[in-house]
């Protein structure tokens, strides 16, 4: 088991710059997935820590040692693949043993070792099963069992899961996360599923067009994220952006303007805003979460605006409710309530939002607010109703 | 209407379909949801006539249409392969239909306009018209197959996964668009997905398909509270539901669970159970961790994992030689192995049959804290 290290590591493809200026650690034990949409980097990245392809510049260290120039099959990494890479002609405790033939480990200990991995991959019912003749989720458990049975330093995964169904994709996706947080291995974790990242990861590294927009924990991407680009990325349903606003500021009071909803913002929230430097007659983009924004109670005389529903979707143990302005057609903002609640096509309804959970980004799409994440919470008072606040926690 | 009555299409040895039988009325979305493999895609192919069945019979509005050809059957089928014309544009692609049209009636050129202007804004794809099909990722080749489905007035709508395959936020708009377009065209409608979320959210009815047979249909709040077996329950529930052995005993009736030192008083409410052993199905809502001590019926267990969401934490504990699953507030940091303290009282559990069939008996309530 070895640390990671990666410092201001760069890939370019001729003219074409990849990956950016990237730093990052991963910790004993620690799991850190690469998310981001396709031709972010994530792979590349990937793929210098395996070695398969030459870091331009930058360095990459396991502990302390710098392994730019350490062939891939001396790094002591695992690799598992989108599309599990399995030998076709070998049953599947062949394949399991396969990497410590390769390494000359005795044929005891082999054995010993593939009977754990099928145990613990619950795989001992198709051990001489040819691996052509599992399903796509039996052969990524023989994939993963392949790459533990060697006991790595590092552990590397591409994509492991988007190959399978919705069912499935979890059900494996609570498997890996308990051999991983079991066995504590230093693992790396690709991919393009938000919700595959917040679930396994200790650390998120949020990529974009080969630039790493932030490195954090599941929380602090999701609560406060630095960009609108992270924002928007993190979260199912995705974050509400409302562009164009501008600020009304009376009594000291400021307050968010945008088309359709007026959002009063928390005392200290205003005061940190004034004081920033912050030119407030710019215009912003305001971002509510569906899970901060509510349909409010009748008789509330905190209405921050007014919409009609456009539909309804009921999802088991919560509700999406996807709104446009009074009389459009258009897409407007998305909701997430209890799933009790009744709310039919067509009804007019008041919103409510959490000021201390909503987020303000600049020009530049930079989130005015981060650098303060003891706001939420703090003091003065949420002017949601407790009822309300009661909601979020059950959706 | 369409009914399909006692389907069965055979490959070799295996039954792809065992008698299948599906009834969507004018103006319902059915969706047919199930593992990959099930049989979702035959049955469309079937319906749609362009596979025969072995056995069976499909009738539309009440009239045998096993002997038409499927081109005189005015489906509009959407296959999950697309099979768009690539050197056409998209809108070329999406007035195919009304161009061609299969029962021979002329549409003319400024209707065929004006029908696939209006589908295209519910697709939000106005702006892709002039593109050539090959320049176009995959959501988007999806949303022009749905189109040249929509641009039709079909006698049915057969959609195989129709949105498998664009992004998240396209995806909760596109639900509701496809939905208020297809209430509105008040014709039958199968709509397949492997994903059991998704059939909750966009289904009037719906019909869970498990190696080729229908295992349970109806209204998705009751397939989703009175899952019919355990399969179904897994298909359906997220986090997944926790499986455990255990047997129900008199008096009482008591139940035991594999793992578990104490029995736990049990109120049935719905059904009924025989002792003996059974599978209990236990949703991750049902249950809640405690401080040490506090109850009569908590126990102790050891963290296996725990996953993150926005909305909560999901803490994977384990029971014998299972396990089941917690919600713990968003971002609640537990470590594998470490012990935590379930509280069973007040929890809603689902008892399954033991056998092969792993069949709903009964539903029940473990007595509250503090009553025993």
């Amino acid at each position: 088991m070895a640390t990671l290290t990666l410092r201001s590591v760069n890939k370019r493809y001729g003219d074409v710059h990849a990956v950016k200026d990237i730093s990052f650690h991963v910790g004993q034990g620690e799991l850190v997935a690469l998310l981001g949409p396709s031709g972010c980097g994530k792979t590349s990245t990937l793929k210098m820590i395996a070695g398969l392809e030459e870091i331009t510049s930058g360095d990459l260290l396991f502990d302390d040692r710098r392994m730019n120039d350490i062939p891939p099959e001396s790094r002591d990494i695992a690799m598992v693949f989108e599309d599990y890479s399995l030998y076709p002609r070998m049953n599947v405790a062949q394949n399991i043993a396969f990497p410590m033939r390769v390494r000359g480990v005795p044929v005891r200990e082999r054995e010993r070792r593939v009977a754990e991995m099928l145990a613990l991959l619950e795989l001992e019912k198709v051990a001489t099963a040819r691996v052509r003749e599992l399903s796509g989720g039996q052969q990524q458990r023989v994939s993963i069992a392949r790459a533990l049975v060697r006991d790595p330093a590092i552990l590397l995964f591409d994509e492991p899961l988007s190959h399978l169904d919705a069912e499935l994709k979890i059900r494996l996706r609570h498997e890996i996360g308990s051999l991983q947080q079991q066995n504590a291995v230093t693992s790396v974790l690709v991919t393009h599923d938000q919700a595959e990242a917040m679930a396994l990861a200790d650390r998120v590294a949020v990529m974009h067009l080969g630039t790493l927009h932030q490195f954090g924990t599941p929380e602090e991407v999701y609560r406060w994220p630095s960009d609108m680009f992270v924002a928007g990325f993190i979260g199912e349903p995705p974050m509400n952006f409302l562009p164009d606003c501008g600020f009304e500021v009376s009594d000291g009071r400021v307050t968010v303007q945008a088309d359709g909803l007026d959002v009063p913002l928390l005392p200290d929230q205003g005061r940190s805003l004034m004081g920033s430097g912050v030119d407030l007659s710019r215009r912003f983009t305001l971002g509510i979460r569906p899970e901060d924004l509510f349909l409010s109670s009748p008789g509330s005389d905190r209405v921050c605006g007014r919409a009609e529903v456009f539909f309804a979707e009921w999802r088991g143990e919560y509700q999406v409710v996807l709104l446009t302005q009074p009389g459009s057609e258009e897409p407007w903002l998305t909701l997430l309530t209890e799933e009790s609640l009744a709310v039919n096509i067509g009804d007019s309804v008041g919103l409510q939002v959490d000021p201390a959970r909503v987020h303000l980004f600049d020009e530049q799409e930079r989130n005015l607010f981060v650098g303060e994440p003891e706001r939420a919470g703090t003091g003065e008072g949420s002017s949601i109703d407790e009822e309300q606040q009661a909601t979020r926690t059950s959706a | 209407m369409l009914e399909l009555k006692g389907i069965r299409k055979r490959y070799g040895e295996v039954d792809a379909l065992a008698g299948i039988d599906l009834v969507v009325e004018p103006g319902e979305i059915l969706a047919l949801a199930g593992p990959s493999g099930a049989g979702k895609t035959t049955t469309l192919h079937v319906a749609a006539g362009i596979l025969s069945a072995d056995e069976g019979e499909i009738r539309v509005d009440d009239k045998d249409v096993g002997k038409i050809p499927p081109w005189k059957r005015d489906v509009a089928l959407v296959q999950e392969s697309y099979a768009l014309y690539p050197h056409m544009t998209v809108f070329d692609n999406m007035a195919f239909p009304l161009r061609k049209p299969r029962s021979g009636m002329r549409v003319e050129e400024k209707e065929i306009r004006r029908r696939v202007t209006e589908v295209a804004e519910v697709l939000a794809m106005e702006r892709l018209l002039d593109n050539r099909i090959q320049h176009l990722s995959g959501g988007q080749r999806q949303r022009v197959a749905l189109g040249r489905a929509l641009v039709r007035k079909p006698q049915l709508f057969l959609l195989d996964e129709p949105i498998s395959h664009l992004d998240a936020k396209l995806r909760h708009w596109l639900r509701g668009e496809l939905r208020r377009w297809l209430k509105a065209e008040g014709r039958p409608c199968i709509w397949t997905t492997p994903d059991g979320k998704e059939g909750l959210s966009v289904a009037d009815r719906m019909a869970v398909i498990v190696e080729g047979a229908i295992v349970q249909s109806g209204t998705p709040r009751d397939v989703f509270s009175h899952p019919a077996t355990v399969r179904v329950a897994e298909i359906i529930s997220e986090p997944p539901i926790g499986i455990l052995p255990g047997e129900v005993r008199l008096p009482g009736p008591e139940l035991h669970l594999d793992g578990i030192p104490v029995p736990f008083p049990l109120s049935i409410e719905r059904g009924k159970v025989e002792p003996g052993p059974i599978l209990t199905g236990i949703r991750a809502r049902s249950l809640s961790l405690v401080e040490d001590g506090s109850s009569a019926t908590a126990t102790k267990a050891e963290v296996v994992e725990r996953e993150f969401t926005t909305r909560e934490t999901v803490v994977s504990v384990g029971i014998g030689k299972g396990s089941v699953r917690i919600l713990a507030p968003p971002f609640s940091e537990f470590r594998a192995k470490e012990q935590v303290t379930v509280e069973w009282g007040g929890a809603h559990v689902y008892l399954f049959h033991g056998g092969k069939e792993r069949e709903l008996l009964c539903e029940a309530q473990i007595a509250p804290a503090g009553t025993r």
